[in-house]
């Protein structure tokens, strides 16, 4: 589920963003028909509401007892802790795992490499790609 | 009360978020008088077998835990299993709270991950209450890079493959501990849970 402020959004192709609904609410429904785990991505591009995530997290964490990543806006182990601290399971990395690799490391050995996971999108539309970590 | 036992290396919150999901009432604690005065003790450890231990003994509780766990019913989640062992290949040289014989060893299949990070399937091998309403070939989430190998085979409760066959789940008398996440495992981890609760 992609994030904006607070709210779930579907885009097509990473435009014309539609509101998609309560992401507390989307992942109660989604535990109940079954789903092995959530990833919420924040997309929120203003830094100022970042913190709205936090509380969508701990919202999340309280309702739903399936593990979850959290990924976007990533850029130390500090925002790490916090997401983890909220409830989140898993910390998904995708800019800042090109732009600061070591990021990948100092959050592995602070929580375990258990929840550290990179994220690899292929915009090219050239078909398949093999990423490799 | 429930004391859940805090040793200061994890984040205890999804245990006590489902556990207020349950309406049950219960203290994070690291003091010996709370885990004394319980009438039950929730062990969800994470971190390394290691530290655990070395931490449990500098706070001054791995003898009343030793102690309380045989009074009282003990639920230990992942490493919360682990240390009622004598050893672990994790950390070389240092003492388990030992209630039962056996060594904790690490996954040794190469063409499969280490940690083992996901849903996977138990067979239950011996029926307990917190086994109650839960089906032979449930999926459970886990997340671990040790296993248990009790050497009293009597104590296995679930036994779960991954590589190889390993024990999932130990039950003797009025201790409960599997290596999986109950409070990660959707409905039915819920329902563990709840069991325990209502033992």
């Amino acid at each position: 589920m992609d994030v904006d402020a607070g709210r779930v959004v579907k885009g097509v192709k990473f435009v014309q963003i539609k509101d998609a609904g309560n992401p507390v609410e989307l992942a109660e429904e989604y535990n109940r028909q079954g789903v092995d785990e959530l990833v919420f991505l924040d997309i929120t591009a203003s830094s100022d509401k970042r913190d709205t995530m936090i509380d969508v997290v701990k919202n999340v964490a309280k309702k739903v007892f399936i593990p979850f990543t959290v990924g976007g806006g990533i850029r130390s182990v500090e925002d790490m802790r916090k997401i983890l601290n909220a409830g989140a399971d898993k910390i998904s990395m995708n800019t800042a795992a090109v732009e600061t690799p070591e990021l990948i490391e100092k959050g592995a050995e602070k929580f375990g490499s258990q929840c550290i996971v990179v994220a690899v999108v292929n915009i090219d539309g050239q078909g398949w790609h093999q990423a490799r970590i | 009360m429930i004391a859940i036992i805090d040793y200061g290396a994890g984040n205890l919150k999804s245990v006590t978020n489902a556990l207020d999901f349950l309406r049950v009432s219960y203290k994070v604690t690291d003091k010996a008088e709370d885990i004394k005065k319980s009438d039950k003790i929730i062990f969800p450890g994470v971190g390394s077998f290691g530290d655990c231990i070395n931490s449990l003994k500098k706070k001054g509780i791995f003898e009343t835990l030793k102690k309380e766990i045989s009074n009282k019913p003990y639920l230990g989640i992942c490493l919360g299993l682990q240390v009622l062992f004598e050893e672990s290949e994790e950390s070389s040289g240092i003492k388990g709270l030992s209630i039962f014989k056996g060594k904790c060893k690490k996954f040794k299949n190469k063409n499969l991950k280490v940690p083992q990070i996901g849903w996977n399937s138990i067979k239950i091998i011996k029926k307990n209450n917190l086994l109650k309403d839960v089906k032979d070939d449930s999926y459970f989430y886990f997340v671990h890079s040790y296993y248990v190998g009790p050497k009293d085979k009597g104590i296995i409760a679930t036994k779960t493959n991954y590589g190889i066959e390993y024990c999932s789940g130990i039950t003797k008398d009025n201790i409960f501990a599997f290596q999986f996440h109950p409070e990660r495992s959707g409905e039915i981890g819920l329902k563990i849970l709840k069991n325990f609760v209502e033992l």
